[in-house]
Parts: structure tokens; C-alpha cells; sequence
């Protein structure tokens, strides 16, 4: 097994950072729900745009789990061929695969960013609180931009093999 | 290029690029935008890039996927689960066969917590598995009980997979949860079933029962009083008409987190990791959504399904007949791909076959996730089989399989019943 270069690791440490940042992203979002729940039963009053609120974290906040996603390759994948096709098989199949994840994720990424200019240019808003949303999708285009460096890094190098989200760095490689 | 061609090698296109490991998501985003492409043009094509990922993110109903992957995370990390299983064990213990009862009880109602079959297993496969082979159950059978109780993780609600069809089926959650109340009932008591029948059948495949304490019992009731609170937080209040299905949700995250925190059960590495796992999960779970609504926004505008409905409908086969066969596509397809990725594929394509036939959306949900909970257990890939001979490589792969056979013949039964019969499961949803 190979060893992780210097910008493996730091993009390691971000995606991982990106998932904690949006974990608590999407707990402050369940936070202002339980809220506006607590509002409208006990003051009769709803929490003013709290629906506004909800949608922005949750959205720039599931687009935040991404990177981590693709840095521990935590995809759901049919390995049928697997073993059968002996170790160049494999990593010929698996170079294709991060390849092919590689252009889609990139796709992605070009168009959240052409959403945001087009939101912008328009100066649409939220409901209530009218929160400009052309931010929430750069922001959003921000992670999938970092999840496409993390891609073309695992395409160019073929370390198909990555470090599971049960498992810390170190841990992962003490056991290697 | 005809609509049938390009739908037929769309389809021929996802079969391939998964074969050669391409992540489910992935595929069918790279098919679905070239197909469209192709049909329409390439501008379009790469604008749904934005439009599906936007209409997914801006649905209040699907907000409740990374929040559920929280609650089970942060529950199993608060030792939930231990408390559940050590509850049930009092309960049902002292019957033949009362610790693989307890075992499928607990997964029952972690499940409840928890939204999801692989999550319950692993759960219970560290947590049941090695009790129930220290006191005397035959490992292939108590490995075969918790593979099978391990699918009521996603069969009770709140199921993630549930959630997941009714995005893309365009469902209601809370239509969905109520109609899976009864087939969830029926899979518990099928499964009790199945261990009492080989209580009788194979006797020493089990020990002989062990009397509880009311002292151990009481004790047990009092440490599982925050499942439980959970429990009737999230599920009374869904169910109740307390709570909306994303506020049960919210509800169930935090007050999960607060509890593990409260009984200093969780340490800074084991939230992360928990956060970790969660965010995983949900990532992965959006990206295949994000695809296969791609892959349906697609088919849908060829309307080569409804066409094919409409096909099948003028030649006067039963109808009843046509879902046997997609029934049994499935448990085919089952024994090659993963059940969800199976769904994921297959949905565009079925379901406007299904409703064109005249049978309701939310029972063929009913029934796909009865499906694929079969296919967690059967062979050749058997999610959860696999893993369980992964957490106890010493069982056998083939002993797993043969513990599993009983639970496996229950589910089929239970299949079977379902689709006879759709009222068992739409019953209550009139009733709601």
C-alpha cells in the first residue's frame, strides 16, 4: 500500500473539517425546528423565517458532506467483477470508475456555480427573510469544487484506497 | 433516435458503467444527462445538474435523511442499543429460544432509532452475537437471527429507505410510514415465529431457557427509559400528529445527542466518528437520489413506461400477474446487484408500470422494501450475511446462510401475503 503524500493528507483533514462544519450545519437546523415548534405551541407565534433559515443550513450543509464522501470512497458500488479480474484488472476497472466520478462530480460543480451567477443576476431571495440564495450554491459549488480536487488527486495518483469514516488517520494507518 | 432505443441503452449503459464499479449516483448522472442530451440537447442536459440537485435540496421531506442518520449514530453511540437488548432480554429470556427473541425485539425497536438495516445489524452483531453464542445458540442460528432482525432496522419506521422511495416516487413520508406499520408487525411475529418453530424442529439449536429476576427486570426498564422516550418522542409523535415527520426528526437528532452526552457515554472521538458516519451515509444517499432523479426526469419525458403500461394493459394479462414477475425480477436482480441500488435503477422505469396497472404508489413501496430486505438476506450478495461474516469471520459464510433460511422463508411468506392482499398495508393509511 502507498503512502499518502502531503496533499492527501491536507485534503484529508478538509474534508473531514467540511463534515464536522456541516454536521453542525444540519444540527442548528434541526435546533431552529424544534424551536419554531416550541414557538407555535407555547407562545402561539412562529419562529419569523424559520423555514428560510432551515433550507439554507440544510442545504449548504448536506452539499458539505460530499468531500468526505469521496475521500473515504464511501459510495454504494456493485463489485462484481472484483477479485476475478486479478490486480491490473482492478485498478485499470477502478482507475475508470474515479475517473468517470471525477467528470460528473466536475459537471456538478460547473453548474451549482453557473445556478449561483444566475440566481445573482436575477437578485432572487428567500420567502420571508429574503436571504439572497445565490450564495447558498457558491458556497455549495466551494465543497463540490473541493470533492472534484479530491477526485482528480485519487485519479492522478490511483490511491483507490482510502481511509474509512470509522477510522481516524492515525488509526488507519497503525493498522496498515 | 427512438425513445425506446435510447431508453433501452440508457438502461444497457447504467448495467455497465456499474459493473465496472462506477458508484450508482454517478452512473445513472452521467447516463441520464448524455440520454438527455442526446433527446433533447446537451444544454438542457447539463442544466439538471442544477435543477434535480436543487429541487432534492429545496424538499422539506428528504431534510429528514441526515437527520435520522444523526439520531442512529448518536444513538448508537450513546450505548441505546445495550440498554434496548438488555430490556428485551429480560422480557422474553425466560422462553425457548428467548435470547434470539430478545435479539429480534431489540432490533425492533433500535430500528426505530436507528432507520437502517445495515446500521442494525452491525449493532447487533457486536452487541447480540456473541451473547447469544455464549449461551449455547448454535452460531450459524443466532448469526441467521440477527442478519434477519437486522432488516427491521430499515422495515420500522422512520426507514431511510422508505424516505428514498418517496422522493423519488413523489410520496408522502407519512403515508409510507403508516402503511409499513402492519407488514413491520408481521415481520417481527413472523420472525418470533420462525425461532419458535425451530425451537421444536432443531432443539439444540438453542439452550434451555433461563429464568429473570423481577430485580434484573426492573433495573433493565429503568436504564432503557430514554430509548424508550425517544421512541415515543419520534414514533408518538409522527404517528400522533404531534410532530411533522422533518420536526420528529430534528427532535429525535438533538434530543439523541443530548442524551449521549448526558450520560457521558460518548467521548470527542466517538461523536465525530458518529458525525462522521452520518454525514458519509447522507452524502452517498443524496448523490444516488440526485441520479436516479435525473434518470427519471428522463424516462419520464420519452414516456416510454407509460407506454409500456398502457402496452401491457391493452393485452389483457392480470395484472396481478405482472407484479409477480417484477417480483421476481427483483429477487433476481437481488441475487446480482444490491436491493437499493435495484430500486434506484429500476423506478423510472417501474412505477409508472405499477400505477398504470392500477395498484397504489405507496404500497409497491410497501412491498420494494419488503424486497429488499430479502435481498439483505439471500444469496448471493446478502448485505447483511456479509457483514456478520465479517464481524465473526469464525461463524462461515455458508452457516450464516443456513442460520438465515427460517427468517428468509417468514419473509417470503410475509411477501407473498402483501401483494395478495395490498390492504394490509393500505388499511391503516385510510385510517390515518
Amino acid at each position: 500500500m502507498v503512502s499518502m503524500s502531503g496533499l492527501e493528507r491536507a485534503l484529508h483533514h478538509l474534508a473531514r473539517l467540511s463534515a464536522y462544519l456541516s454536521g453542525l450545519l444540519i444540527l442548528s437546523a434541526a435546533l431552529v425546528t424544534i424551536l419554531d415548534v416550541v414557538m407555535r405551541s407555547v407562545i402561539n407565534r412562529p419562529f419569523f423565517g424559520a423555514n428560510d433559515i432551515v433550507l439554507y443550513l440544510l442545504t449548504i450543509g448536506v452539499v458539505g458532506f460530499f468531500p468526505l464522501m469521496v475521500d473515504s470512497a464511501h459510495h454504494i458500488k456493485i463489485e462484481v467483477l472484483g477479485s476475478r479480474l486479478g490486480k491490473r484488472g482492478v485498478r485499470l476497472v477502478e482507475g475508470f470508475a474515479n475517473l468517470v466520478t471525477l467528470l460528473v462530480l466536475a459537471g456538478f460543480t460547473w453548474q451549482f456555480l453557473l445556478r449561483g451567477n444566475r440566481l445573482a443576476s436575477f437578485g432572487d431571495a428567500s420567502q420571508i427573510l429574503q436571504l439572497p440564495v445565490a450564495p447558498m450554491w457558491w458556497i455549495g459549488a466551494g465543497f463540490m469544487a473541493l470533492a472534484v480536487v479530491i477526485q482528480a488527486v485519487m485519479v492522478v495518483t490511483g490511491h483507490s484506497q482510502r481511509v474509512p469514516v470509522g477510522q481516524t488517520l492515525d488509526e488507519y494507518e497503525r493498522r496498515r | 433516435m427512438d425513445p425506446v432505443t435510447l431508453v433501452l441503452l440508457a438502461l444497457l449503459a447504467i448495467f455497465i458503467l456499474l459493473f465496472l464499479h462506477v458508484p450508482i449516483g454517478i452512473a445513472m448522472t452521467a447516463v441520464g444527462v448524455i440520454s438527455f442530451g442526446v433527446y433533447t440537447n446537451f444544454r438542457a442536459a447539463f442544466s439538471l445538474m442544477a435543477s434535480e440537485p436543487a429541487s432534492i435540496l429545496g424538499t422539506v421531506d428528504i431534510s429528514v435523511i441526515p437527520l435520522f442518520l444523526l439520531m442512529g449514530s448518536f444513538a448508537n453511540a450513546g450505548g441505546l442499543a445495550d440498554d434496548i437488548y438488555r430490556l428485551a432480554s429480560a422480557l422474553v429470556g425466560r422462553v425457548r429460544g428467548g435470547v434470539a427473541m430478545a435479539t429480534v425485539l431489540g432490533c425492533g425497536l433500535f430500528g426505530s432509532i436507528a432507520g437502517s438495516s445495515v446500521a442494525t445489524t452491525a449493532t447487533f452483531g457486536t452487541l447480540a452475537l456473541p451473547q447469544m453464542k455464549e449461551r449455547g445458540y448454535d452460531p450459524g442460528f443466532a448469526a441467521g437471527t440477527v442478519a434477519a432482525g437486522g432488516t427491521l432496522g430499515a422495515m420500522v419506521p422512520p426507514s431511510i429507505i422508505l424516505v428514498v422511495y418517496g422522493i423519488i416516487a413523489e410520496q408522502f413520508i407519512l403515508k409510507l410510514f403508516v402503511a409499513v406499520i402492519i407488514p413491520a408487525a408481521l415481520a417481527v411475529i413472523g420472525y418470533l415465529g420462525a425461532i419458535w418453530i425451530m425451537g421444536i424442529v432443531r432443539p439444540k439449536s438453542m439452550p434451555d431457557p433461563q429464568a429473570v429476576s423481577s430485580g434484573e427486570l426492573r433495573a433493565a426498564a429503568r436504564n432503557c427509559l430514554p430509548a424508550l422516550i425517544l421512541f415515543a418522542i419520534v414514533s408518538g409523535g409522527i404517528y400522533g400528529g404531534v410532530f411533522t415527520v422533518t420536526e420528529a426528526a430534528s427532535l429525535g437528532a438533538v434530543t439523541t445527542f443530548l442524551i449521549a452526552v448526558m450520560r457521558s457515554r460518548v467521548t470527542m472521538a466517538g461523536f465525530l466518528a458518529a458525525l462522521r458516519e452520518a454525514a458519509a451515509n447522507t452524502a452517498m444517499i443524496y448523490i444516488s437520489i440526485i441520479g436516479a432523479s435525473i434518470m427519471t426526469y428522463f424516462v419520464g419525458l420519452t414516456r416510454v413506461s407509460n407506454d409500456l403500461a398502457a402496452v401491457l394493459v391493452s393485452l389483457d394479462i392480470p395484472p396481478l400477474m405482472v407484479i409477480a414477475l417484477l417480483v421476481v425480477l427483483y429477487l433476481v436482480l437481488g441475487a446480482i446487484f444490491d436491493e437499493m441500488a435495484a430500486m434506484l435503477i429500476t423506478l423510472p422505469f417501474v412505477l409508472p408500470v405499477v400505477t398504470g396497472l392500477g395498484y397504489d404508489p405507496v404500497w409497491w413501496g410497501v412491498v420494494m422494501l419488503v424486497l429488499i430486505n430479502l435481498g439483505m438476506m439471500t444469496p448471493p450478495i446478502g448485505m447483511n450475511v456479509f457483514l456478520l461474516n465479517k464481524l465473526a469471520p469464525d461463524v462461515g459464510l455458508l452457516n450464516i446462510y443456513r442460520g438465515v433460511t427460517p427468517f428468509i422463508i417468514a419473509d417470503l411468506l410475509r411477501l407473498t401475503l402483501l401483494v395478495l392482499f395490498p390492504s394490509i398495508s393500505l388499511y391503516l393509511v385510510g385510517v390515518f
